[in-house]
């Protein structure tokens, strides 16, 4: 039995790594601020449960990202690209493909026509290219979600909650303990923070 | 140029958000604190908190017998009991 869909949950699917956290960040934010709930795998833990647990995840958001931008292999031996992102896609694709009205998904990239060669499978379904910046993953945030008018927000007033939160990151962390951005305690501290930002502005 | 969907659904308040994610009100207070700036007499120039947060707050506080989050050593204490660190998880 499958959870029940959470309407404004997205199911956000990108690495978990230092290089990644400006990105990670804007994530947060560009959701948050377009009043969506972003949800992330960060606190399942390992174990045979866990591919269940996200299967659980992916079918209780409306909505999920698939970042695809990290195709680069890793720098610790034994060297590796990481499979989760295209292999969570796949969990999202037929997730939606049985329930067509339950799940939709989305492939953001850092460039364009990558896709197209890491994953041809894909051809026919545009990503949205981020060009692998904040701004671009606002932008294309915005592309893929649209609110009303009265209800959007613009690119620069995103970037402006994203400065903001990026500049207490260190503070939200330290209230926590965490010694990573890449918990699931910070995950829910960032979107709070963020909201609580936005709800400042 | 990727695919795009409308969303129609309300935009929910801080309160919602802070109820979704199971956050206590000492921590929420702690947060708003850090995002506002509004600590070690750091005083924002705008009112820290909106009538509805400020009447939720007080509320919460004053049904838990604490004097009112205004009070430093108050809000600064988050009396949630720590969860234990998780391995940060990598997708």
């Amino acid at each position: 039995m499958p959870p029940p869909v959470s309407t404004d949950a997205v199911f956000v699917n990108i690495p978990y790594d230092e290089g990644f956290r400006r990105l990670y960040l804007a994530y947060i934010v560009g959701l948050t601020q377009l009043g969506l709930e972003p949800r992330a795998t960060l606190g399942i833990p390992g174990g045979e449960r866990r591919l269940d647990r996200i299967l659980a995840l992916i079918q209780s958001c409306r909505y999920s990202i698939h970042d695809l931008s990290r195709v680069q292999l890793d720098r610790n031996p034994p060297r590796t690209p990481r499979f989760n992102m295209p292999f969570e896609l796949g969990l999202s694709v037929s997730w939606a493909k049985l329930n067509p009205s339950e799940h939709t998904w989305f492939v953001f990239e850092a460039r364009a026509r990558r896709v197209q060669k890491s994953l041809s499978d894909l051809d026919g379904s545009d990503p949205n290219i981020h060009d692998g910046t904040v701004e671009g993953i606002m932008r294309e945030i915005c592309n893929a979600f649209v609110r009303n008018r009265a209800a959007r927000p613009s690119v620069p007033e995103m970037m402006r909650t994203y400065r903001g939160i990026s500049r207490k990151l260190n503070e939200i962390k330290a209230a926590a303990g965490a010694r990573s951005v890449f918990e699931a305690r910070i995950f829910d501290d960032l979107c709070f923070a963020a909201k609580a930002a936005i709800s400042d502005a | 140029m990727g695919r795009s969907v409308t969303i129609s659904t309300p935009i929910p308040t801080l309160e919602e958000v802070g109820k979704r994610l199971k956050m206590s009100k000492a921590r929420q207070r702690r947060l708003i604190e850090i995002v506002r700036g509004d600590r070690n007499g750091q005083s924002p120039e705008r009112q820290r908190y909106s009538f509805a947060e400020e009447f939720m707050l007080e509320h919460s506080n004053s049904r838990n017998g604490d004097s009112g989050f205004r009070n430093q050593s108050n809000a600064a204490t988050d009396s949630e009991p720590r969860k234990k660190s998780k391995r940060a998880a990598t997708s």
